[in-house]
């Protein structure tokens, strides 16, 4: 730091009097014993000022937005994972606590095996004497249904959980349109195909692992929004090898961890969720959804939204299977509740 | 040209074009509330007012357009990671912004350092690379006498001359007081001339 009054006060002081467009000869007159000094600095500094302004930027820079809105809802996604009990410790953590459970399990098991192996012995060099010896049946079984970590609640809401992997396409084809999401839909703007303009199949549902071209085989052209609620859904053996879009509207019979059934028109269906689905709403017995995603076999449907109408209110099921906006008033996604299920970013 | 004061909203610093209609002219401490929310639309509003300025910083400091839009987006997700972090004291967000911008560059000047060694050619190769595509430019000599300062110095010279800030402002974004940075200004200024002398000199 320089002390006032100092060299590197009056090169400031001259350099604010070049800008407001003193002449060099009379800024230099004003500091006569510091001339020499000032003198090739404040034309370096004309130099400076003289270098173009950097190229415009255009609508890469525009597109890069669709970065940052990734990272968005990835973060939203984690902080709602981060409301679940275990969701706030670490992986190491979790595997720690579920060593800590299967060492004892384990231990307890290899003792039993043991003895059993040490009965079998003895039944065996004993067998002429002792026939019918007894077998000991042993069982493990697991903790939790579905594979589900202690503390996981079935009624899981996270909303925007996209990750960076889903990107645009995601949002072009799951949110353009959606009313009162304006940024969302200046975003879809920006990032939107020419295919996602004409509604062709050339439109990217967004869905891991299945290209646009495979969406369009298996579901004709349609897409997500253009299947409505109850139409016919394949059969187990008439489901082509891909996941197909879909949507159904029902009633939630059962929870079980991340996955849930619903009661539709054409039956029960078993409803997986992750956490790219956007939930809107609580997913309890007796509510009623309209979860859109993609059909695999055996009447399976992988969510990639759900909307939620709780225990007595009136289903309102989304306009043509299509995803419904935000909330107005408020950004998607900000009413969440414990227990969601998030990925970490 | 200073900060925006805090209500001084909705120059169009970069896309998208659209807002909510609410925090389109939110001054920064509702902006910053709403984005430590993550409100996707205070992060679009945050990015159409600053990501132009950011890119300009940036793209003072690496001297390449694709290059500099990719990092000034890297700025505002390295925002977005620490947010929460973040507390909103009057200090414009902006100032901030410059403060990760300058973070990322340094990140970014290393990183492209480091790959130059491990392919043989060096830093100074990348410089001589990059100048041959600029021969055509006149200040070229100027850009890279720049980006020979310190760190620090470049961040000075940039803010204070190309995104014309007052010293009082650069020692905002700079978190250092304004007599340090009126100090590094009169470096930096030392070493463009000697640098340029050296250079013009040598050809």
């Amino acid at each position: 730091m320089s002390p006032p009054g100092s060299f590197d006060d009056v090169l400031d002081a001259a350099i604010d009097a070049l800008r407001r467009g003193e002449p060099v000869s009379s800024i230099l007159a004003a500091h006569p014993k510091e001339a020499d000094a000032l003198r090739p600095l404040l034309q370096a500094v004309a130099e400076i000022e003289s270098v173009p302004p950097p190229p415009e930027a255009g609508e890469r820079l525009a597109a890069k937005f669709s970065t940052v809105r990734a990272s968005v809802r990835n973060a939203r996604a984690s902080r709602a994972g981060g409301q679940r009990g275990d969701g706030r410790r670490a992986w190491w953590q979790r595997r720690l606590s579920f060593a800590s459970l299967s060492v004892p399990a384990g231990a307890a098991a290899a003792v039993l095996l043991a003895g059993a192996a040490a009965a079998a012995a003895g039944a065996i060099s004993q067998a002429p004497d002792l026939p019918g010896s007894i077998v000991h049946v042993v069982t493990f079984g697991h903790a939790g249904e579905g594979g589900e970590s202690p503390g996981s609640s079935a009624t899981t809401t996270t909303a925007g959980g996209g990750t960076p992997a889903h990107g645009a396409a995601t949002d072009v084809a799951t949110r353009t349109g959606a009313p009162g999401d304006e940024a969302s839909a200046s975003v879809a703007a920006l990032n939107r195909t020419p295919g996602t303009e004409t509604g062709t199949p050339a439109v990217d549902t967004g869905t891991p692992g299945v290209t646009p071209a495979a969406t369009a085989t298996s579901s004709g052209g349609l897409q997500t929004a253009t299947i409505a609620a109850g139409d016919p859904v394949p059969t187990a053996s008439a489901t082509p090898p891909g996941p197909v879009p879909g949507s159904r509207t029902g009633l939630i019979s059962g929870v079980h961890g991340n996955t849930f059934t619903l009661t539709s028109s054409d039956g029960d269906w078993k409803v997986n969720i992750d956490a790219n689905t956007v939930v809107n709403g609580t997913i309890v017995e007796g509510a009623t959804a309209t979860v859109t995603g993609d059909i695999t076999a055996g009447k399976n449907l992988h969510a990639t939204r759900v909307d939620v109408t709780p225990p007595g209110a009136t289903a309102t099921p989304a306009p043509g299977g299509s995803a419904p906006g935000p909330p107005p008033g408020g950004p998607p996604g900000l009413t969440r509740t414990p227990g969601s299920r998030g990925r970490r970013p | 040209m200073g900060f925006e004061t805090d209500n001084q909203a909705g120059q169009d610093a970069g896309p998208p074009p659209h807002g909510r209609a609410g925090l389109t002219g939110a001054g920064d401490a509702d902006l910053v509330e709403a984005a430590r929310g993550l409100d996707e639309t205070a992060w679009a509003e945050i990015y159409r007012r600053h990501a132009r300025q950011v890119y300009a910083y940036v793209y003072y400091r690496v001297g390449d357009q694709h290059t500099a839009e990719d990092l000034a987006a890297d700025v505002f997700v390295k925002a977005l990671a620490s947010i929460r972090g973040y507390a909103y004291r009057g200090t414009p967000l902006l100032a901030w912004l410059y403060r990760i911008a300058h973070n990322v560059t340094v990140d970014y000047r290393r990183t492209a350092a480091k790959r130059a060694q491990h392919h043989g050619g060096g830093p100074v190769e990348i410089e001589d690379r990059r100048d041959a595509l600029q021969a055509l430019d006149d200040h070229s000599d100027m850009m890279r006498a720049i980006r020979c300062l310190t760190e620090d110095q470049q961040q000075v010279v940039i803010l204070r001359f190309y995104q014309q800030m007052s010293n009082a402002d650069v020692a905002k974004v700079m978190g250092k007081p304004e007599g340090a940075v009126k100090a590094l200004q009169t470096r930096a200024l030392r070493s463009l001339r000697r640098l340029l002398v050296e250079r013009r000199g040598a050809a």
